[in-house]
């Protein structure tokens, strides 16, 4: 899995892309978003447009992100999800709990209401 | 003591240096004496002999230490065996007072890394207790020679700014590090009570044995490492005999159902679960479950899963509120990322009627025998990350001649990591096929379509089916 961040003002984008399937990717992950909540950011968006495959390890990555994140009072939301991962988030009903956007746009425009 | 082969050479050598002024003195007194000048002119080729006997001789001691190294390296385990063997051997090739192997440890307690003696001869005993022989690894001649990785010798260690003393009667020193894969693990040091006695030859010699030392202490290196690959093996297969004991050894049997069940765990111990929990003679709990991640992790949450569930089976008459209370356990027990897909549901043998909640697993099927297909989905969330998460339940009915399918990731996403996975419809259309045979039959047909289709693509993750049928 590879990763890249980019802030757009109070809100961090961050890409992921290959395949996501736990494991040291996780680390990664928390690393990151642990860079972003320390130094203030509380709005997060994970583009997974670029994502190729991912396993319910990788679901897990997702899982721990958002209560990361929401430990620190922040939120965190979903752009441009992937069929597959759509499908997993439907079966496992986390449709629920993850807000998802079909572009990154969208994504950063929920934030402003 | 008896003079050894080179003190006799070096002894004749002198002589023939004395015979030589005698013989130089004589030719003053008469310079025409013919037999004189003769042997005068002979001299110099019976000192190039000697001294090429000397060097041949020096030569061979070294060659043989070197060899007979490198035959006890070949059949010693012991790399105690092998360093011995080297500091004994160089006091034939290498005359020395005091020699010593010394080993490049981490030491917290003393700061940081420390050079510890491995190995030692003729150092005072009151040395080498503990605390007395372990110096830092950047101090001294030693610390020298392992920082530049290079050999050095030393004519006069009183003379040197580096020394650091151990012992009281040195006044010469040569020291070679012992380079393992391309990193000082140590050094090989040796000492004389007299001043310029290594010769810049020997450093060579050294530094031979210093690659057979480090060959040595590679290969004990190794020899613990698989001795413990071996304890964590053994204890690995230990948890695995563990967990299938938890897993069901039987299925169920019932006049008019035929139930079968099947779990191959990707790696010793694994993240599936499934059960056949017998909750009374009219009443089937089917459990199906799958913990996220593999290996013991997983395992280990898949036990304390079986355990609560089953805890509560007995005492808990609604299925939704049984689900929520096993959701419950979970956050608290796992952490944010670890989480569980859960399928569970009561059959109702008499009438078929299967109550059911699905806790975000992937939805099990039933194919009717007029060939309809029937997904259980809904009712709630996966287990073990929404602390006050709410269950449905819901039901259906095993007519006549239909089969319940139920079956973890580990089979429908066979293959997806390198592309295309074997996906929900092939399993259906596979049962359609083999709708005729046995459950048992069935659920190892629907495993080994999977894996063949995943044909070493990817990792297998771990596969769980259950097959229920109704006659």
């Amino acid at each position: 899995m590879k990763l890249k961040s980019e802030r757009h003002g109070t809100v961090v984008v961050i890409e992921l892309k290959g395949k996501i399937m736990g494991g040291p990717d996780s680390t990664i992950f928390r690393d990151e978003l642990k860079s972003h909540l320390d130094a203030g950011i509380k709005k997060v968006i994970v583009d997974l447009g670029k994502v190729d495959w991912m396993n319910s390890s990788g679901l897990g990555i997702l899982i721990g992100g958002l209560t990361t994140v929401k430990n620190e009072d922040g939120e965190m939301k979903l752009a441009r999800v992937t069929e597959k991962i759509k499908s997993l988030l439907m079966i496992t009903k986390l449709v629920q709990v993850f807000d998802s956007y079909d572009s990154v746009e969208s994504a950063i425009a929920s934030f402003a209401k | 003591m008896k003079p050894t082969f080179v003190q006799e050479i070096n002894g004749t050598l002198t002589l023939l240096q004395e015979y030589r002024q005698l013989l130089q003195k004589s030719m003053e007194e008469q310079p025409d004496d013919v037999q004189c000048r003769d042997v005068l002119d002979r001299l110099p080729l019976l000192e190039n002999k000697l001294a090429q006997i000397l060097q041949g001789f020096e030569f061979q001691v070294e060659f043989d230490l070197l060899r007979d190294t490198a035959m006890l390296l070949a059949r010693a385990v012991d790399e105690d065996q092998v360093l011995s063997a080297i500091l004994e051997g160089l006091k034939k090739a290498i005359p020395y007072d005091a020699a010593g192997i010394f080993l490049i440890r981490d030491d917290p307690d003393k700061g940081g890394a420390t050079i510890l003696a491995q190995k030692v001869l003729g150092y005072p005993k009151a040395l080498l207790a503990y605390d007395r022989f372990r110096q830092k690894v950047d101090e001294g001649i030693l610390g020298w020679v392992i920082r530049n990785a290079e050999g050095e010798i030393v004519d006069d260690v009183l003379a040197d700014s580096r020394y650091i003393m151990a012992r009281e009667e040195t006044r010469s020193e040569i020291a070679v590090p012992i380079i393992s894969k391309g990193d000082v693990v140590g050094c090989i040091n040796m000492e004389a009570d007299k001043k310029g006695a290594f010769r810049p030859d020997s450093l060579r010699l050294l530094e031979n044995l210093a690659s057979y030392a480090a060959i040595a202490l590679d290969r004990t290196k190794e020899n613990r490492q698989l001795v413990a690959a071996r304890e964590i093996r053994r204890e690995l297969e230990i948890a695995r005999q563990i967990q299938i004991n938890l897993l069901p050894h039987t299925a169920p049997r019932m006049t008019g159902y035929d139930i079968a069940g099947r779990n191959v765990p990707s790696t010793e111990v694994g993240g599936d679960y499934y059960d056949f929990i017998s909750i009374n003679s009219s009443d089937l709990g089917l459990v199906i479950a799958d913990v996220a991640g593999k290996g013991i992790a997983a395992g280990l949450v898949m036990s304390g899963l079986r355990g609560a569930l089953r805890a509560r089976v007995e005492a808990t008459y609604s299925i939704s509120k049984l689900v929520e209370d096993v959701n419950r356990f979970l956050v608290e027990s796992t952490g944010a990322e670890r989480f569980v897909t859960g399928f569970y549901g009561v059959l109702h043998y008499p009438s078929g009627r299967l109550t059911y909640v699905n806790a975000g697993h992937n939805p099990p099927f039933l194919l009717s025998a007029n060939g309809e297909v029937k997904w259980l989905t809904r009712c709630g969330p996966l287990l073990g990350v929404i602390p006050a998460a709410v269950y449905g339940q819901e039901f259906v009915d095993l007519t006549p001649g239909s089969i319940l399918v139920m079956y973890t990731d580990g089979i429908v996403e066979a293959g997806g990591e390198a592309g295309e996975e074997y996906g929900e419809e092939r399993v259906v259309q596979l049962v359609e096929s083999l709708k005729g045979e046995s459950a048992k039959v069935i659920a190892r047909a629907i495993d080994r379509e999977a894996v063949e289709f995943n044909r070493s693509r990817g990792e297998l993750d771990d596969r769980t089916v259950i097959v229920v049928k109704r006659a």
